[in-house]
């Protein structure tokens, strides 16, 4: 007990000495590496996006751990996008979906971590898209008011690049927010969505487009937006996924498509867990 | 799909994931089973033990008129003693049951009785003399009663034991006694029934006196000797006849008279006959002669001819009085054969008559035989019988002894709260794994990376643990601190209200300690 206490003390002396005063600024992270020196790659200068900023301590405490450096558990998610990138240099991929079969598995939460965990590549560019119309959540897991999110653009109300929105954190751009919608099968089919991701792929070579989209068992969504994307992430919560229920989700996404499983909340006793 | 063994971690794992379900079966099982130890009440059993004694005589000399086994005799009792009428008598003497008497009836009250009472016999083995084949014989047994309170449980206990005695002592006195009444109007019954036939019989023998069977012998003798008499009789009659017809010849052929004159008359003609060759007329002799002659002829000539005159010759009348006494000699003996006819004939008829009597006869003599065996054979047993109850009013025949009384109980008999606590513990444990074994194998939730490579041949990627944050830390802590002392709070309110509600602690405690198995 004293030593956790000791930690937490130790953590939390290191946050209000880094980067604890609020909205982080571009450089102020040091795991946020700005354009290096003696590179050609600069960072893009998000100019015509909204910028808001994100309140770490409500991040973290939404287990947004990938946004700090502090954590030993972003480890898991640097091997994850070592993973996705090893399986998608050949391919080209760059738009990733990541959903799951039933709600609470953490795909929002994965989905942050990773994109953040890309974001922390010093060439890479990340742009999420929170694809859940029903329940726009990741503003509010980063601790951000937002109005207007990917269904103001779907329904032809705002130009895109008024919804994407710059957290503060260096290569990383967010879209969410906005009013909830329950046709969200209709429109994650639309042919705006079609050109939007297309766009989206397209537009930067570097950019990885990750969306968070409903729950496989949820809805239609997943299986009418599989189609659009280049590969799919699939969490899978411990003691929540059914087998049934995963079997039934594999049939009906795209197989070629499928990059493999996330495991989450794998609290094994016997398990090696990094630095701890 | 491939069963791979579960390494020991794996089981870590399972146990990690199923703590709860299975701490909280097993607490609450465990709880259950100790309060249930503590709040049964205490039960006391009190047991009297009743010997069966055999009789002092050997069963060869006086045979008890009681009979039936000893087993047989105490359930009887028994369940004379358990009748609802005398149960009501104790449970109201006693005051039993005063916590059922508002909500039940009183005959499941009595119900209740009748399982606290227990009679238990005790056997042992042997091996019966006559088939000598091993058997149990009962040679005691105990009677006991279980109760809430050791007092009041002692003392039913005794009154049911003294019930049973006198109950079982009643009870061989009556038989005995019914027994022997019984024999004796059986024996008189049979006895008048015996008179009766014996009157008859006699009766029957005056009325056919003669022609009994058992006179059959003498009859056909007596027929027989009287069948030769007959034909001695006709020989004799026979003979006798021939002599009369000899006699009769006989007598015709002699006179029947014998006149003196004429002999003179024929003697004096011939004298004078010879005189007068000799002399002449006038001769004296010759004249004499003459006139005699003359005279007996004039009194031939006056006497009247005829038979008037008895008849002289002594030959005749020698031969008639033959004659005539063999001809008396017959007519008696005809008499008498007629007689004797008489009497044969009635003889025969006595013969005849005889087979038709006999059978009546018969008949009358088995009955009375068969009654007078009956008549005997009752007349022992009632001997047999009052001997007996001379054995049981001196109570020598067998009896019930109590040997050991009805003691108060010192300790409760049950519950054993040691055992019932131990198998709680045991459910407890059992209840626990088995909900968890079913919560586990029930879930069809992924919980490893083989889970989902049995699913699928998608890679996985990474397997992430639970985030934790230092707030997610605290919060947990802060939960687990609340958890703790919010069950420190229910215990401390839940003694507190135990004492101000149900009972004083410290009587509690005092109760405890008494219904804890010493140590």
């Amino acid at each position: 007990m004293n030593l956790r206490k000791a930690l937490d003390k130790a953590k939390r002396e290191r946050d209000s000495h880094g980067g604890g005063k609020g909205p982080l600024s571009p450089g102020a992270s040091p795991s946020f590496p700005a354009a290096r020196p003696g590179s050609d790659w600069h960072a893009p200068v998000y100019s015509e996006s909204k910028t808001a900023a994100i309140d770490l301590e409500t991040a973290v405490s939404n287990h947004c751990v990938a946004l700090s450096a502090d954590f030993a558990e972003v480890d898991y998610y640097k091997v994850l996008r070592t993973q996705l990138r090893q399986i998608g240099r050949e391919k080209t991929w760059n738009t990733i979906m990541v959903t799951s079969v039933a709600p609470g598995e953490g795909k929002t939460v994965t989905a942050i971590n990773l994109a953040a965990t890309f974001a922390r590549e010093y060439n890479q560019t990340v742009l999420l898209v929170d694809a859940d119309l029903r329940r726009q959540s990741i503003h509010h897991y980063l601790g951000y008011p937002s109005s207007s999110g990917l269904r103001d653009y779907l329904e032809e109300r705002v130009p895109m690049n008024d919804i994407i929105t710059w957290p503060g954190i260096e290569k990383f751009t967010v879209i969410s927010g906005g009013q909830p919608v329950h046709e969200s099968a209709e429109l994650m089919g639309s042919p705006r969505m079609q050109t939007l991701v297309a766009e989206l792929k397209n537009r930067y070579a570097d950019r990885y487009v990750i969306f968070d989209v409903p729950p496989v068992m949820g809805g239609a969504d997943a299986l009418t937006f599989a189609p659009l994307v280049d590969c799919i992430i699939l969490v899978v919560g411990v003691g929540i996924t059914r087998r049934q229920d995963l079997t039934q989700a594999l049939e009906m996404l795209p197989q070629e498509k499928m990059a493999g499983f996330v495991l989450n909340q794998f609290n094994r006793a016997t398990a090696h867990r990094y630095g701890h | 799909m491939e069963d791979t063994p579960l390494a020991l971690g794996d089981y870590v794992d399972i146990l990690n994931r199923r703590k709860w379900s299975l701490i909280i079966p097993s607490v609450l099982v465990v709880l259950v089973a100790g309060l249930v130890a503590l709040l049964l009440p205490s039960i006391y059993k009190s047991s009297a033990t009743i010997l069966i004694e055999e009789q002092d005589i050997p069963a060869d000399f006086v045979m008890s008129t009681v009979t039936g086994y000893a087993e047989q005799r105490i359930q009887s009792t028994q369940q004379r003693i358990m009748s609802t009428g005398r149960l009501v008598e104790i449970i109201n003497r006693f005051n039993l049951y005063p916590e059922y008497k508002d909500r039940w009836t009183t005959e499941e009250i009595v119900e209740k009785m009748r399982e606290d009472i227990h009679l238990d016999l005790i056997s042992v083995d042997t091996i019966d003399r006559r088939t000598g084949r091993p058997t149990a014989a009962t040679i005691a047994f105990t009677l006991s009663y279980e109760g809430k309170n050791a007092a009041t449980v002692q003392r039913v206990t005794d009154t049911l034991v003294s019930l049973f005695l006198s109950e079982n002592l009643e009870v061989r006195k009556r038989q005995t006694t019914e027994t022997t009444e019984f024999l004796k109007e059986e024996t008189d019954r049979v006895r008048a029934q015996l008179a009766e036939l014996e009157e008859k019989i006699t009766t029957f023998k005056a009325q056919h006196v003669n022609a009994l069977p058992e006179m059959l012998q003498v009859n056909l003798q007596s027929l027989n000797s009287m069948e030769t008499n007959l034909q001695r009789m006709d020989d004799q009659i026979r003979s006798l006849r021939e002599r009369e017809g000899y006699l009769e010849t006989q007598l015709a052929s002699i006179p029947k008279m014998e006149d003196p004159q004429k002999q003179r008359l024929k003697a004096a003609e011939i004298e004078l006959v010879n005189l007068r060759s000799k002399f002449t007329d006038d001769y004296p002799d010759v004249k004499k002669l003459h006139l005699e002659i003359d005279e007996l002829k004039k009194r031939m000539a006056n006497k009247p001819d005829g038979g008037l005159e008895q008849p002289d010759n002594t030959a005749y009348i020698t031969l008639a009085a033959q004659l005539s006494s063999t001809r008396a000699e017959i007519k008696s003996l005809l008499q008498q054969k007629t007689a004797m006819m008489e009497k044969a004939e009635d003889y025969r008829q006595r013969i005849e008559t005889t087979p038709k009597i006999e059978q009546t006869y018969n008949a009358l003599l088995v009955d009375r035989n068969n009654t007078q065996a009956k008549y005997e054979d009752l007349l022992r047993k009632a001997m047999e019988a009052n001997v007996a109850l001379g054995l049981e009013k001196e109570q020598k025949g067998e009896r019930f002894t109590l040997i050991d009384p009805a003691r108060l109980p010192e300790k409760p008999f049950k519950p054993n709260r040691l055992a019932i606590s131990l198998i709680g513990v045991v459910l407890g444990i059992g209840a626990g794994v088995g909900f968890a074994a079913l919560r586990e194998f029930s879930d069809q939730s992924i919980h490893a990376p083989q889970d989902l490579a049995r699913l699928s041949n998608l890679p996985l990627l990474v397997s992430i643990p639970t985030i934790m944050t230092p707030s997610d830390r605290r919060i947990r802590n802060r939960k687990r601190m609340l958890v703790g002392l919010v069950c420190v709070l229910a215990c401390v309110a839940g003694i507190l209200a135990f004492h101000f509600l149900v009972m004083d602690l410290d009587v509690f405690w005092a109760k405890l300690m008494r219904r804890l198995p010493p140590m």
